[in-house]
């Protein structure tokens, strides 16, 4: 006898559920195209970008939009749409490459003090509390101090810098998973410490880590414009958007268009990150309240 | 409630060692050597050598930990490598600034935060609240160099409303006030409505309501004064942001504090210069807190009667 197909609304997986609640998040879903056309237009920013970023024209400084330089040039004649494309890459890729480090350390740490407890728990905790005591961004920079300026060091203060919340959600989420049924069971069955951690922890706790790492990509794209705004980023001539308002700043009143810019690019894919994170968090973890977004 | 202080109080004095032990750790990882650039660039080994017996960098690194921390608690800093003054003089010169803007900058988010989120709260869905809720949403994802300069090119250098850079007259602290404060006025403004709603909903406010208590009786002193807890928390951490936030806002606006004196330092290689003002904006964030914490002891009867 044929058994007849489940309804399809009524006993839809977690994650058909999660996805449909994430779509009726509007600002959410405008987030997620803002983002996807970010990454798809900086990811071909070399087949995309009219000229080369770092290419000097002395001929045609501070051009005004024109139809051979939609956004126009800067001070040193570079096309202001090329920079911004390529800008985009080293800004994302900045950031992605921190948020994953925090993700996979801070995740790492916190699993193990939640699951081991006692002295584990004890010294990675108070380290993370040590972290989390200095101002964020001033954590960043007195990094730089010490490593120097440059994007590898940019991306290991940052991702030092947004390890402790992911420790903490992630020791969080492990202490109630720990006492799981399943987790007893495969103990029972002989599993190791190790294996009991990396296949039956870690997956169950990813929701609330996957919706603080979107957050955490904001602040990230805050806190490296920031840095290379200072000048202790990217370093010029890179086409890097804090690099280029830093820059820009110097022809603010005769060039605006160099400061206008870059920091929309910031804004919005800030706020994009900022948006699917959000929705993300109402379609993944729809317990926990809405966070204070603490730098 | 004593006991909880009293735990308070003795939890900050690790984390004060920890913050110290990050300090000097990360600047000892400084590349070049802080014997040279005293010197100057034209001083013979010998001079380097008796600099560098001066300093005590000749000794183990864990030597020169209780050393610095010593001198630290008599503020005893140094010199600056660059100035040749002394450190402490270059660091308590440049305080004021930064306080003033940061005073300025929370009482300006805590203002506009909290009349924002109560009246988004009381007017849930309303034209009002949608445009706070957005307007909450850009302040927390807003670069806030970018908004400075902004604010810079079209009240300085547009309407010529305010001046652009420096430091001492009222004028001049307006732009980076509202730089500074912008993050936190929207994150003070998101909590103080979710905080709010979920205080309008209670049972105790239908009451207050129904018993004919006026609109603003209820909303103030039913709804509000039960909804600061979670508001105060929250204000506490934005200081933190806010002392971190000046390093970029002194930078865009040019005023001589104590966030400009850290990047130049950085720039300059002035060791002694950077680690001083660090530890210093750090202990600030943390006496802070612990101030929080003691305030949310006094606010909060279920901790002050344990």
């Amino acid at each position: 006898m044929a058994v007849a197909a489940p309804p399809p609304v009524m006993f839809a997986s977690p994650r058909i559920r999660a996805l449909r609640q994430f779509a009726r998040h509007r600002a959410a879903v405008a987030g997620f195209v803002v983002l996807a056309g970010a990454i798809v237009v900086s990811v071909a920013a070399p087949w995309l970008a009219p000229y080369d970023p770092i290419a000097l024209d002395v001929a045609h400084t501070m051009a005004p939009p024109s139809a051979a330089h939609p956004l126009g040039t800067d001070e040193l004649g570079r096309d202001i749409l090329s920079r911004l494309l390529w800008g985009g890459r080293d800004t994302l890729l900045i950031t992605a490459a921190a948020v994953a480090i925090a993700f996979v350390s801070g995740a790492a740490l916190g699993v193990v003090a939640g699951y081991r407890g006692g002295r584990s728990d004890t010294v990675i905790m108070r380290v993370m509390d040590v972290l989390l005591a200095m101002p964020g961004f001033l954590l960043a920079v007195a990094i730089i101090a010490a490593l120097g300026v440059g994007i590898v060091n940019v991306i290991i203060a940052i991702g030092i810098n947004s390890i402790p919340p992911f420790a903490r959600i992630a020791r969080g989420s492990t202490l109630l998973v720990r006492e799981e049924t399943y987790v007893h069971a495969a103990r029972a069955l002989g599993a190791g410490e190790r294996t009991i951690m990396a296949r039956h922890v870690l997956p169950n706790i990813l929701s609330p880590l996957v919706v603080e790492a979107t957050l955490r990509l904001a602040t990230a794209i805050l806190t490296a414009s920031g840095l290379s705004f200072l000048g202790l980023g990217v370093q010029p001539p890179t086409a890097e958007w804090g690099a280029m308002l830093s820059v820009g700043r110097d022809y603010i009143t005769s060039s605006p268009q160099l400061v206008i810019i870059p920091g929309a690019a910031i804004l919005a894919v800030t706020l994009a990150f900022n948006m699917v994170g959000d929705g993300l968090r109402d379609a993944l973890d729809p317990r926990q309240p809405a966070r204070a977004n603490v730098r | 409630m004593f006991r909880h202080i009293a735990g308070r109080l003795l939890w900050a004095v690790p984390v004060l060692l920890g913050v110290s032990v990050i300090v000097f750790g990360l600047l000892k990882l400084i590349p070049g050597d802080a014997a040279q650039v005293m010197a100057g660039t034209d001083a013979t080994a010998a001079d380097v050598e008796a600099i560098r017996q001066q300093l005590g960098l000749d000794r183990p690194v864990y030597v020169q930990y209780v050393r610095w921390l010593g001198r630290l608690s008599r503020l005893d800093l140094g010199r600056s490598a660059v100035t040749h003054r002394p450190v402490v003089y270059e660091i308590a010169s440049r305080i004021p600034p930064t306080a003033e803007l940061a005073a300025a900058a929370m009482a300006l988010a805590v203002a506009l935060g909290l009349a924002m989120g109560v009246a988004a709260s009381t007017h849930q869905h309303s034209i009002w609240d949608v445009t706070a809720s957005l307007a909450a949403a850009v302040g927390v994802s807003m670069p806030i160099f970018w908004l400075g300069l902004m604010l810079m090119m079209i009240f300085s250098v547009g309407l010529r409303w305010l001046p652009s850079t420096g430091a001492g007259t009222f004028a001049q602290l307006v732009l980076p006030a509202l730089t500074l404060g912008s993050t936190s006025m929207a994150i003070i403004a998101r909590q103080a409505r979710s905080a709010m709603l979920e205080v309008l909903q209670q049972d105790y406010l239908r009451t207050a309501r129904a018993k004919g208590v006026t609109r603003w009786v209820v909303v103030m002193r039913h709804g509000f004064r039960n909804a600061v807890i979670p508001i105060v928390t929250v204000v506490g951490l934005q200081l933190g942001y806010l002392l971190s936030g000046t390093v970029l806002t002194e930078t865009v606006f040019a005023r001589p504090g104590l966030g400009r004196l850290i990047v130049d330092s950085i720039r300059s290689r002035d060791v002694a210069v950077v680690q001083s003002a660090v530890m210093v904006l750090s202990v600030t964030f943390i006496v802070v807190n612990l101030a929080v914490d003691v305030l949310y002891a006094y606010l909060d009867p279920r901790i002050r009667f344990d």
